[in-house]
């Protein structure tokens, strides 16, 4: 269980750095997969643990995602990295697949800085993350805490702002016809008199 | 806190909040104490009708109607309910200005619907100054919406306000929805963006009012709907008719270009994928759709309609002046500024004492001896007065004007449509007043009915009036309208300017009983009489009508072809700069 306020804060204190910058120094590691490995292993609890006791990222693993992805990631390396996620091996997977599946789903409609500089984004971040780690947020039930999110959550809001939108426009073009067939009465009678 | 049984307490009760309300926003704010009224008849006198309170901007006043405070509850809410209404002069919308531009920007986004621009004004405005109060000012304003719910008859637009207010607040979700029947995720999603919205725009208000507008269109699109969310909101509706009184504000005739593109429907934004650039209107606007010059303008009857709806006392002729004359303003002359050449004190005017304190030169000795053969300094000594040597010679007067417009069936009414004429004319009307000059006005739609100032006159209104009316009947300007300004010869000399089209010379060709001067005979003798420049502005092709052009031109007339009516502005501007421009050599 884990308060939300401390993680916003954490979150929206990302440094710069992991905005800008995906590809860093290294020729063959991008800084991306440094600070990955990096926030897998702090998260593991050693940083001499085996390659092969975290998730695996792959040689081709740079060419698979583009820049917007790459920084979402650097994002989440820096939200992983508070205190309260070090030394939790158990959450390694449903990082991963929070990282590669959640997010990589996200990354077309929402801005990699968005998620920190809009208030309502960065709490869908780390409610999101917290769902998939099965982490209950203190002060909040169950019930509560899923209200919350479907009111945050950009691919719900989107199905349904479709809709709307759709309807909308059914409605205005119905308005449409309405107007153009008074404007054509009206020419008539102008016509006839 | 117990609730005070009467309306006095009350009112002592809030009385004694008042200060601290204006704390809450700054230990500067200056208002004046509310107008308390203790019975609602008494508030209704004021205007104060469905809400317990209202602000009005022309006076600066808030109004509080205590009996329906009592009735609704509210009375433990002096602070809150006070420091609100203080929010509204002193935060949204703050001023009859900006009031105005609100009103302005979220028209463009209710197509249709403009009508409902007070309405959502309000509760754009409410939502703002709540969140305030709630968030950083630590005021129950949730409480406030706790208690009017009790006896609020719920809609769709008041799910949507509270499920808004649920999400700025991060409440449980029914904490102020109660209606849980009517809680729906469309509703959740449109409330989710105009939190978004509200604390995105906290700061630049105005810019957000377009897109709130297009948010809360579909509440409103429909009447049935539009007067259910009405009466849900009608205690809360405090702000509506803010301007009234507040007379006739200036500028808005153009169109806000700015808040015409700002009317995007967020739910648009936020389905548009990232990085796909593009505004949508809600309004389905068409920015080409502006009249006057450049399509910058609105029509007079948008203008007026929303001068009308800012202010429901505004006169309509005052309005319709008032547009013409905001679109002339631009291309008038300057006021002609006083002329300071150097001129020397040169001309002796008398005398005065010469005090010790004067420089001694400064003695007219002659003076002084004549006036007392025995000198005392500063007793019987006297000085010379010169006064400023000028000559009256450098004083030009300007030319009267006479402006004769074309009124006839073929005129399209200046109230309805923006007219180039009426435009035409105002420059030329206003520069002439500007620069010291009188204008008589004259509308003819011959044969048939005219209208005209009372001779020349100063006053702008009369004359803009008169330009601004519209007759619509015969075929041309009538030329024996020349006769009562130019019949004799005038004192003071003036230009004549007709605006017409190829009808006049049907009426110069015009039978007349036996005995009455013909019109060619009266149109010679107005531009020799009138003893300025006649200009004819003809909506013609230049080579037509050859010969009676030629005629025209040899009395002196100067003929100004315009084949389309913005050529009038020209005509207009170059007409007035001219004549009535100050020249700086």
């Amino acid at each position: 269980m884990i308060e939300l306020y401390p993680l916003l804060f954490h979150l929206r204190q990302c440094p710069e750095i992991f905005l800008c910058n995906v590809d860093g120094e290294a020729e063959n590691h991008p800084q991306s997969y440094i600070l990955l490995k990096d926030v897998y292993r702090k998260v593991y609890g050693s940083f001499n643990v085996e390659e092969q006791l975290l998730p695996p990222l792959h040689s081709a693993w740079r060419h698979q995602f583009n820049d917007k992805q790459l920084i979402t990631f650097q994002i989440a390396c820096w939200f992983f990295s508070h205190p309260f996620f070090n030394s939790k091996p158990s959450l390694l997977p449903s990082i991963n697949a929070f990282l590669f599946e959640d997010l990589v789903q996200l990354s077309p409609l929402v801005s990699p800085r968005a998620w920190i500089e809009d208030e309502d984004r960065a709490e869908e971040f780390i409610r999101l993350a917290l769902k998939r780690c099965h982490i209950p947020i203190t002060g909040e039930s169950t019930a509560a805490s899923a209200d919350r999110f479907d009111a945050l959550s950009t691919t719900k809001r989107i199905e349904i702002i479709t809709d709307t939108n759709m309807s909308i426009e059914r409605i205005k073009e119905i308005r449409r016809k309405m107007e153009e067939e008074k404007a054509r009465e009206a020419a008539n009678s102008y016509g006839r008199d | 806190m117990t609730e005070p049984s009467t309306i006095a307490q009350i009112q002592t009760q809030w009385q004694q909040s008042w200060a601290q309300a204006k704390l809450v926003w700054s230990p500067y704010v200056k208002l004046r104490e509310p107008q308390w009224c203790l019975s609602s008849t008494e508030a209704a006198h004021e205007g104060l009708t469905g809400s317990f309170a209202m602000i009005r901007l022309n006076d600066h006043r808030i109004v509080i109607d205590l009996e329906k405070v009592h009735q609704e509850g509210v009375a433990d809410f002096a602070l809150e309910v006070l420091a609100h209404e203080i929010g509204h002069h002193i935060y949204t919308p703050a001023n009859l200005y900006d009031n105005a531009s609100m009103l302005s920007r979220i028209r463009w986004g209710l197509a249709d619907i403009e009508n409902r621009a007070p309405f959502v004004a309000n509760i754009y405005a409410d939502l703002l100054i709540n969140d305030t109060l709630q968030r950083t000012k630590d005021l129950n304003i949730a409480g406030v919406y706790q208690q009017i719910n009790k006896t609020a008859a719920f809609s769709n637009l008041w799910m949507f306000y509270m499920r808004t207010y649920e999400y700025l607040w991060k409440t449980e979700r029914g904490a102020l929805a109660s209606h849980m029947d009517l809680h729906s995720p469309k509703i959740d999603a449109d409330a989710s963006l105009a939190a978004s919205l509200i604390r995105s725009y906290s700061k630049k208000w105005l810019d957000g009012a377009g897109r709130f507008a297009a948010l809360m269109y579909p509440y409103l699109l429909e009447e049935e709907e539009y007067q259910k969310a009405r009466k849900s909101s009608l205690l809360i509706l405090d702000a509506e008719t803010a301007g009234e009184s507040g007379g006739t504000i200036s500028g808005m005739a153009s169109i806000d270009m700015e808040g015409m593109m700002g009317a995007i429907d967020p739910r648009l934004e936020a389905s548009r994928l990232e990085g796909k650039v593009g505004a949508d209107t809600a309004a389905g606007y068409n920015p080409q759709g502006g009249e006057g010059p450049k399509q910058g303008y609105l029509s007079p009857s948008k203008y007026i309609d929303f001068l009308r709806q800012l202010n429901p006392k505004a006169d309509e002729q005052e309005l319709l002046n008032n547009y013409y004359k905001e679109i002339a303003l631009p291309h008038l002359i300057d006021f002609p500024r006083e002329m300071n050449a150097p001129t020397s004190l040169a001309l002796p005017e008398g005398t005065e004492s010469w005090d010790t304190s004067d420089p001694v030169d400064e003695i007219d000795w002659i003076e002084t001896t004549i006036n007392a053969p025995i000198i005392v300094p500063g007793f019987n000594t006297l000085k010379r007065l010169y006064g400023p040597d000028e000559s009256e010679s450098d004083l030009k007067k300007p030319l009267d004007v006479y402006l004769g417009l074309d009124c006839s069936g073929s005129m399209g009414n200046p109230r309805i449509r923006f007219s180039w004429p009426v435009l035409a004319a105002t420059i030329i009307g206003l520069s002439a007043l500007r620069a010291g000059a009188k204008v008589m006005g004259c509308l003819s739609g011959e044969p048939g009915s005219f209208m005209e100032t009372d001779g020349f006159v100063t006053s702008e209104k009369d004359l803009l009036t008169l330009l601004t009316s519209y007759l619509g009947t015969g075929y041309a300007y009538g030329i024996p309208r020349l006769e009562k300004p130019f019949g004799q010869e005038r004192r003071s000399k003036s230009h004549v300017i007709i605006v017409t089209d190829q009808d006049l010379f049907s009426m110069l060709a015009a039978k007349k009983e036996p005995g009455e001067e013909s019109n060619w005979v009266i149109i010679e003798k107005a531009l020799k009489n009138a003893g300025g420049i006649g200009t004819l502005v003809l909506h013609l092709h230049p080579g037509s009508h050859k010969s009676e052009i030629a005629q025209l031109e040899a009395m002196g007339w100067h003929v100004y072809y315009v084949t389309n009516e913005e050529q009038l502005l020209k005509f207009s501007s170059e007409f007035s700069k001219n004549n009535y421009q100050f020249k700086t050599h």
